[in-house]
């Protein structure tokens, strides 16, 4: 189920600014791999240029053994990368429930005629579909809320909506773009353990964006600094903690503790 | 349970009227029928996808251009070529759709009112093909040998795809693809980020609201018998708007709302009928500022939930 992350030399320009320059970075396979550093520092950039939502102006990206590099966002999602975003991209009308139906969008193989028709197949997928989003609604802790429009969730129902619509895709790559932030203590110890079941059960391969220490360091096994687009370190939590140039970059506008 | 009661009522009511009612009532029912089906066309690429289209009255005048010149040029019959040219308009629609990809939102709808404009001027100016300013009759349907030409006749066609085509956007509605354009209209990168396609799936909203607009404007054209460009301008394809609006966007039977007032306000108004357009644009104006789900959202609780499961 899971696959490697490899991205080599990418970057980007915004007309003046780069926003990314020239980072490389390799995920393992099942492996959760954090991406930090101060505000500005390209980490959503770096999200976006490998889910597709930018074009690199250089370098590559690959999944397992195919390169992806400026494939379309719904090409690189069929090809098992799934994302958050980090000011939710929810579909605020349609109900929790739907919004984890469109993730599944892709699983469902009908055609318009056979939904007119309402043929068995149309029936078919449409029971199985809704099956799975009850049990990822369950998974995320919002059975209760399935009927409720998604822009009416509290924030955090809300990032766990978009937790479960990401995985309804399936994915062997997911990309959380700051899941813990603005969480409680409580909450965020919460999420520690459903990505650890994510990747211990689902296997997914798991790339964190976040500021939370407490998150980052608590769960990922590898963590890449960027700082002005650059990367600026990289390794296990506890290297990356004693790194002087880390700790560098980070005094003055250091990390929110949670 | 309530609302499928009403719905076999409606049902009923609607076969009685060709029996019961006047023909010129009847011609009227029709003429809501016909205009539904063009407003469903809207329903779908304005109030599922959320693309502003400002074209709907030039892909009816394609429909029912398109069907009468097949016939009186190439005697096929309405039979074969209403339902061919809707689908050659759908693919136009298709094509239309894929400069999304090149201009957006606003410039998107203004690039949709250009291409009514041209519509238009078209049809004023390739005279040997659309008889000009003038315009040209239409030949009649016809089974059998016998035209069909009578109110109820026309009727007893136009009432049954009307019936579906509410059918079809109910159905829409609670399929992949309908989720799909709600999804893009609420967020194109959420969307794209789940795996839709989203320029395909705004190309399909065109698509499907050139048929219907196709198909209800070879239907209306049987009706009146008679095509000119006048009738297929942008005030109409504002019109056809305004009463997507006013029915409600986002509910299959929208349209029938819509058009039923639009139809039948006129005819019991009188002497006011003058101030008509003044009325619908108040109308408009205050749907929008007070129900922006038409009609039918002043009604929640007979509105299908879309996607709900049956029996739980
Ligand atoms: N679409 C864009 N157009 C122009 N500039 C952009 C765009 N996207 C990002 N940037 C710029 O690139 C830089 C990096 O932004 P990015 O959002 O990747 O930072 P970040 O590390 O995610 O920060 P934060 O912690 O605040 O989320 C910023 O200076 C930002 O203004
Ligand atoms: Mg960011």
């Amino acid at each position: 189920m899971s696959a490697s992350l490899v991205v080599e030399d990418l970057g980007i320009r915004f007309g003046g600014l780069v926003a990314l320059d020239a980072v490389s970075m390799r995920v393992a396979p099942g492996s959760i791999h954090a991406v930090i550093g101060p505000n500005g520092a390209g980490k959503t950039t770096l999200l976006n240029l490998v889910t597709g939502l930018y074009r690199p102006t250089t370098g590559r990206v690959a999944l397992g053994e195919e390169t992806i590099t400026g494939l379309p966002p719904h090409r690189i999602a069929a090809r098992g990368v799934a994302r958050t975003f980090q000011n939710t991209e929810l579909f605020a009308e349609l109900s929790a429930r739907e919004n984890v139906l469109v993730g599944l969008h892709r699983h469902l193989r009908y055609g318009i005629a056979a939904a007119t028709l309402r043929l068995p197949g149309y029936r078919r997928a449409e029971r199985e579909a809704a099956r799975r989003a009850e049990r990822l609604l369950a998974l995320v802790g919002l059975r209760e809320q399935a009927e409720t429009a998604a822009g009416d969730l509290a924030l955090g129902q809300q990032r766990r909506l978009e937790l479960a619509r990401a995985l309804a895709t399936r994915p062997r790559l997911l990309m959380l773009d700051e899941p813990a932030a603005g969480l409680r203590a409580s909450e965020a110890d919460e999420l520690i353990g459903v990505l650890r079941r994510l990747r211990d059960e689902l296997g997914l391969t798991l790339v964190l964006i976040d500021h939370v220490m407490r998150v980052v360091m608590g769960v990922s096994e590898r963590i890449t600094v960027l700082n002005h687009g650059r990367k600026l370190a990289e390794g296990t939590p506890e290297e990356v903690r004693r790194n002087p140039a880390v700790v560098a970059a980070y005094l003055g506008g250091a990390p929110h503790d949670a | 349970m309530a609302a499928r009661l009403l719905l076999l009522l409606l049902a009923a009511g609607l076969v009685a009227v060709p029996f019961v009612a006047p023909s010129h009532l009847v011609f009227l029912v029709a003429t809501i029928g016909s205009t539904a089906i063009m407003v469903a066309g809207l329903s779908i690429v304005i109030g599922m996808a959320g693309q502003i289209s400002i074209a709907q009255a030039a892909f009816a005048a394609l429909g029912a251009y398109g069907t009468a010149q097949l016939a009186a040029l190439g005697g096929v019959p309405h039979w074969i070529g209403l339902p061919a040219v809707a689908v050659a308009t759908a693919g136009l629609g298709y094509l239309f759709g894929l400069l999304s990809l090149r201009v957006a939102d606003h410039y998107l709808a203004l690039a949709t009112m250009a291409f009514g404009a041209i519509v238009q001027l078209l049809l004023i100016h390739l005279e040997d093909w659309t008889g000009g300013a003038v315009g040209l009759p239409v030949p009649p349907l016809t089974l059998g040998g016998r035209s069909l030409t009578r109110p109820i006749e026309l009727y007893a066609v136009i009432m049954p795809c009307a019936a579906l085509t509410v059918w079809f956007l109910h159905a829409l509605m609670t399929s992949r693809t309908g989720r799909a354009f709600s999804a893009l209209r609420m967020s194109e990168v959420g969307a794209a980020a789940v795996g839709v396609p989203v320029l395909h799936h705004k190309a399909m909203a065109f698509a499907l609201s050139a048929f219907f607009g196709a198909l209800g404007g070879g239907l209306y054209g049987l009706q009146t018998s008679y095509l000119d460009p006048a009738q297929f301008g942008i005030l109409e394809s504002v019109r056809l708007i305004a009463i997507a609006v006013i029915g409600g966007l986002l509910n299959p039977f929208g349209p029938v709302i819509g058009a039923t007032v639009f139809v039948l306000l006129p005819e019991t108004m009188g002497a006011l009928g003058r101030y008509m357009s003044l009325v619908f644009s108040l109308l408009l104006l205050a749907f929008i500022i007070v129900s922006p789900r038409g009609i039918a959202g002043l009604a929640p609780r007979l509105r299908p939930r879309p996607g709900r499961r049956r029996g739980g």
